[in-house]
């Protein structure tokens, strides 16, 4: 989770630059899946880090670090002002005529709060349907599975913006493969299409 | 959300419906009227509406990786993109789609645009920094795959509003035609113009009757008079939010998610084509 510290953290950054702002984000994404009937391991990844940007008169620098210390983020802050600083004079586009953010916000997807069931219940739903596509000796692979993404993202400005957004996607997915006599159809639940933000 | 998508008990209607395809023909190559349900007018909307209207690709920032865009900044307030019938919008707003946010990474707040209305191209698919370069109105969408990346204009929710057609008078309308259903495949040239999709299941149309399944059915058109042969806009009732987390896009690339939320739509005298045997 971005942590609420991050404000305290943004105003003892030093930085010369006309404008800067930084975005933390925080995601976690588990993979649940159910194959022929079996279980498949856990799938799970990580990361987080932050985007540091500047603008410099006409000219705009970024800085990615993923080292979130006081020491890293600062690192990084001066890396972006140094790369916007050096780009100024040469830059296609001229940022000090760019509208820069003005208001503050927050958004959170749907239920995104509520909490999930946990591994053997999910599993235990895939299980249902993937024994349900078990209808005939020709569907040869049946998948059942189910994604699940959390993204914690704070955007802060020199401006004093500060931006707090929560999301929570789900991808629900089963997939039967049928196969006889040198012929192979699959049919999906929209193949990779259904996306969605809020709870189960 | 998962009974949205109709999750549970779909499995043993997905493995009854791969068998039927198994059995079915291949779909008949020809010229035919074009029923294309929900989960497969994202795709369509996605490749030939979407990208094309990304303003960092008109201006060029896209060509050396995935391409340009047919339509130019001179086309926007004049421009006939699509029949009387297409009203396009990007809606951040809409609880549960894929892409829906209250503010875009460059930190402008997301709200409601038509892009497209009554058919006549209004508004770009660009950012802040994208509006100003190109002195034209835009939205927010510029978004970041994560935290290593700098944001860039990208798509978010991009929906087709409903129309007034019921699905069975859409189908009682067609004379000779198809419904294909679900995306499996899809291709389309660097300015997003030219383009050939393959959906996972078809079902013919004689007379008004919805008949045989066919497998493999197949498309192709052209983005700049494709969107001009639509003549059936379904109503609310056919309308489906559907969402991928795969869009790609940008040097290095940026994988994000998008929305696509959209009726059932009719496309008259289309070119339709089978697979390979």
């Amino acid at each position: 989770m971005v942590g609420e510290d991050w404000e305290q953290r943004a105003r003892q950054l030093r930085c010369g630059a006309d404008f800067w702002s930084l975005r933390v984000v925080d995601e976690r994404s588990e993979a649940h899946e159910v194959r022929n009937d079996i279980p498949q391991p856990l799938r799970t990844e990580c990361g987080r880090g932050a985007m540091l940007t500047a603008w410099v008169c006409a000219g705009a620098g970024y800085a990615a670090t993923g080292n979130l210390s006081m020491a890293g983020v600062q690192a990084a802050l001066d890396l972006a002002t140094a790369r916007a600083r050096a780009n100024a004079a040469v830059s296609l586009i001229d940022h000090r005529l760019i509208a820069r953010p003005t208001k503050s916000g927050s958004y959170v997807s749907p239920n995104a709060h509520r909490a999930l069931p946990n591994r053997r219940k999910l599993l235990d739903r895939l299980a249902l349907e993937c024994v349900g596509m078990r209808i005939d000796e020709r569907i040869v692979e049946r998948t059942a599975s189910l994604h699940l993404t959390q993204v914690d993202q704070l955007y802060l400005s020199s401006d004093g913006v500060k931006i707090d957004q929560h999301f929570r996607f789900l991808l629900p997915g089963l997939a039967a493969v049928a196969h006889a006599d040198g012929d192979t159809q699959v049919r999906t639940l929209g193949r990779d299409g259904t996306l969605a933000q809020g709870g189960i | 959300m998962l009974s949205r998508y109709g999750f549970d008990g779909a499995g043993a209607r997905i493995a009854d419906e791969a068998l039927q395809l198994l059995a079915a023909p291949n779909c008949p190559s020809g010229i035919r009227d074009l029923l294309l349900m929900p989960d497969q007018m994202m795709l369509q909307i996605h490749e030939s509406i979407g990208h094309p209207l990304e303003l960092d690709r008109i201006l060029g920032d896209e060509r050396n990786f995935a391409g340009s865009s047919f339509v130019t900044k001179e086309m926007f307030g004049k421009y006939q993109y699509g029949s009387a019938l297409l009203n396009v919008t990007f809606n951040p707003d809409l609880p549960e789609e894929g892409a829906s946010y209250a503010f875009d990474d460059d930190g402008s707040e997301a709200h409601k645009h038509y892009l497209i209305r009554d058919g006549l191209l209004e508004r770009a698919l660009g950012g802040i920094v994208s509006q100003h370069r190109a002195n034209l109105d835009g939205v927010a969408n510029s978004r970041a795959s994560s935290w290593n990346r700098a944001p860039i204009d990208r798509m978010a929710n991009l929906n087709i509003e409903p129309g007034t057609s019921s699905l069975d008078d859409m189908i009682a309308d067609i004379e000779h035609g198809i419904l294909m259903r679900t995306n499996t495949s899809w291709s389309i040239d660097d300015h997003r113009n030219k383009f050939q999709f393959g959906c996972e299941f078809g079902q013919l149309i004689e007379d008004g009757v919805l008949g045989a399944v066919v497998k493999q059915p197949n498309y192709r058109g052209i983005s700049a008079s494709f969107w001009r042969s639509l003549s059936a806009v379904g109503n609310q009732q056919t309308s489906e939010i559907y969402g991928t987390p795969f869009c790609g896009k940008g040097e290095p690339m940026q994988v994000v998610r998008v929305g696509h939320a959209s009726p059932a739509c009719v496309f008259r005298n289309v070119d339709v084509f089978g697979g390979v045997r």
